[in-house]
């Protein structure tokens, strides 16, 4: 009970004797406003200032990646891919081809000799 | 106070300013001193601007004036640890209850340049803007017990220098 009669006490000393602010300055509104709106103004007028630098450097990235994955000429990987579908693709015409040579031509469908 | 955000605000912005432009001050003063008291008073209704277009209908503007304040004055004591809150500037002559109250007044500022800047903050809130421990809270984003942890320690150093320097409360 004394512990929180003595807090009573202190905080209504601190509160009777708190430190006062000086009053603004003339005009604070007007120059917090104006601030504010700089402010407010400013990221956007930032964004567009690097703009033009990021789109070249995206460009730059994106040309120097190109030419690094296949340096302007077909690739190991693509060699070897190319070299199997030609074997596979000589393979297939081969069969067809052979196919159609040990074949007997054709007889007409409707064979009008025969009526 | 109820707000309507009509997307220009500069209405709403100077009621704000209007009616809580003391409450900024205050709070700035008693936690950092009165040196950088009008950029920082700036700097915290910049932030009020801002944030009022995005600031809900129903919530409790004052907390949340408050909440910015202390957060403008806590950041800038953490940014500028070295200067303490030394810079209070004398309180003006002729006000109230004359010579003795400002060598009251004079006391208590030389006690609070002893409390840490949280504590400065907690002391503002609690005691001199007579917020309760919640609001306080609220206002710190500090959960309750933390708060009266912080206004523990801050009355009791208060009253050790007050009982240094023979003042009886």
């Amino acid at each position: 009970m004394s512990r929180e009669r003595d807090e009573l006490d202190l905080d209504q000393m601190l509160r009777h004797n708190r430190p006062v602010p000086p009053p603004p300055p003339a005009g604070e509104y007007t120059r917090i406003l104006a601030a504010a709106r700089e402010e407010t103004a400013a990221p956007a007028t930032g964004v567009f200032k690097y703009l033009p630098w990021g789109l070249a450097a995206t460009f730059v990235i994106a040309l120097a990646a190109t030419l690094m994955m296949d340096d302007g000429r077909p690739t190991e990987a693509s060699n070897a891919r190319d070299d199997r579908l030609e074997a596979f693709l000589s393979d297939t015409v081969g069969e067809v081809m052979a196919e159609r040579t040990d074949q007997p031509p054709n007889e007409p469908l409707n064979n009008w000799n025969s009526f | 106070m109820t707000l309507k955000n009509n997307g220009g605000g500069q209405d709403q912005f100077q009621a704000v300013y209007d009616n809580h432009a003391p409450l900024v001050r205050a709070v700035l003063y008693n936690i950092c001193g009165g040196e950088h008291l009008d950029d920082l008073a700036q700097e915290t209704f910049i932030k009020i601007w801002k944030g009022l277009p995005g600031f809900r209908e129903n919530a409790n503007i004052k907390t949340w004036i408050y909440r910015i304040a202390t957060n403008t004055a806590l950041d800038w004591c953490r940014k500028n640890a070295a200067a303490k809150a030394e810079s209070w500037l004398p309180d003006l002559p002729g006000g109230e209850g004359g010579e003795t109250n400002a060598i009251n007044r004079d006391i208590v500022k030389k006690g609070l340049m002893r409390l840490s800047p949280e504590q400065r903050a907690v002391v503002t809130l609690c005691i001199f803007e007579e917020l309760t421990i919640k609001e306080a809270g609220s206002a710190l984003g500090l959960p309750e017990g933390t708060v009266k942890s912080r206004l523990h320690y801050a009355r009791a150093e208060m009253g050790k220098f007050f009982q240094e320097n023979g003042v009886t409360v």
